[in-house]
């Protein structure tokens, strides 16, 4: 016999007994396990695995499970109390989302209003308010007489009010 | 049970109906005892996690979203909780209560249990998804048709699946089929 070909049936067998093959390999099979005594006898021994798995007693507890199953079982909440409020999954859900929600708007909105103050920075008051004066002065110079950078600058120097010279 | 039922009880069981899943338990209870057998080898684990699957599963079940497969969901449930027995007890070292008959061999009744014993054991090597096309179709004789249902999968898939489960048990079955 043909050791190649009783490999190949060989790989069929379950298939073929499980009815998964088609006619035509169905057929080479059949034709095969007839004349090959190994390939029948290992065909037959399939068979006889079916026949042992369908006589197999299911194994069956030895009680009645039921009463232990049933008093370990919660009530479970209705979808939705009569009132409206959503159970208690549904709140939880509700719960994630608003807090990422919140979480988004802290990163987005209130967090950058908060840099954009900046630093609370403290300075001398003398330092603070010349700096405050001569921005004053530098602003109307620049916006009032037209004139460039230089040409304010020195007109602040030259207009400097004299409790604000150092 | 039709298919169309089964998933009708599995809604009102999601619902929260105690009766509709008591009607569940009474159809998957010796399915679901078989799987933690077949994996235990111990009757009293395997009714342990049969009710604990249970409990679980009805804990669970508002988060099942496919309810046609509720057989194949269940059965992963007590597959999980008796490998995680099985762990446990190898953990600690503690061997498989098998139950095996004593005394005389020559006793048929003795020997039928022994071989169904054997048989129970072989089923349990097997990988998941063909342990459980096998209890249902040759131990609890579903058909094919009501099995791909319950479990969500093709025809085609559960003859496979019992094609390659048959393939194994009959090299680890070896004694009683070979003539």
């Amino acid at each position: 016999m043909n050791a190649k070909r009783c490999d190949e049936t060989r790989e069929l067998l379950a298939d073929f007994d499980a009815g998964l093959l088609d006619e035509r390999r169905a057929d080479e099979v059949t034709a095969h396990a007839a004349e090959c005594e190994a390939c029948g006898a290992e065909l037959a021994a399939l068979k006889r695995t079916a026949a042992l798995l369908d006589a197999t007693e299911p194994a069956r507890p030895s009680r009645d499970l039921w009463p232990g199953v049933a008093q370990k079982l919660a009530p479970r909440q209705p979808s939705r109390t009569w009132w409206g409020i959503p159970r208690p999954a549904q709140m939880r859900l509700a719960l994630q989302v608003a807090t990422i929600v919140l979480l988004i708007l802290a990163l987005t909105v209130i967090l950058p209003l908060h840099w954009d103050q900046g630093p609370a920075v403290s300075l001398p008051h003398a330092v603070d308010d010349d700096a405050a004066l001569f921005g004053h002065w530098y602003a109307q110079a620049s916006l009032t007489s037209g004139l460039g950078n230089v040409q304010a600058l020195s007109l602040i120097a030259a207009t400097q009010p004299p409790e604000a010279a150092p | 049970m039709r298919p169309s039922d089964s998933t009708a009880v599995v809604a009102r069981a999601k619902a929260g109906d105690v009766q509709a899943f008591e009607t569940l338990f009474r159809d998957h209870h010796v399915r679901v005892h078989n799987l933690a057998y077949s994996i235990l080898g111990d009757r009293t684990e395997a009714e342990d996690v049969t009710q604990r699957a249970f409990v679980k599963a009805w804990e669970e079940l508002p988060r099942l979203r496919e309810v046609a497969a509720f057989a194949g969901w269940l059965n992963r449930i007590a597959a999980n909780l008796a490998r995680d027995v099985a762990r446990s007890r190898a953990a600690r070292k503690v061997p498989a209560n098998h139950s095996e008959p004593t005394g005389d061999k020559a006793d048929q009744g003795l020997l039928a249990e022994e071989r169904d014993a054997q048989v129970h054991r072989a089923i349990g090597s097997l990988p998941e998804h063909q342990r459980e096309v096998v209890i249902m179709y040759h131990l609890q004789g579903v058909p094919v048709q009501e099995v791909a249902e319950q479990l969500g999968i093709a025809q085609g898939t559960v003859l496979s699946r019992l094609a390659r489960g048959r393939e194994a048990l009959r090299r680890k079955l070896a004694p009683y089929v070979e003539q």
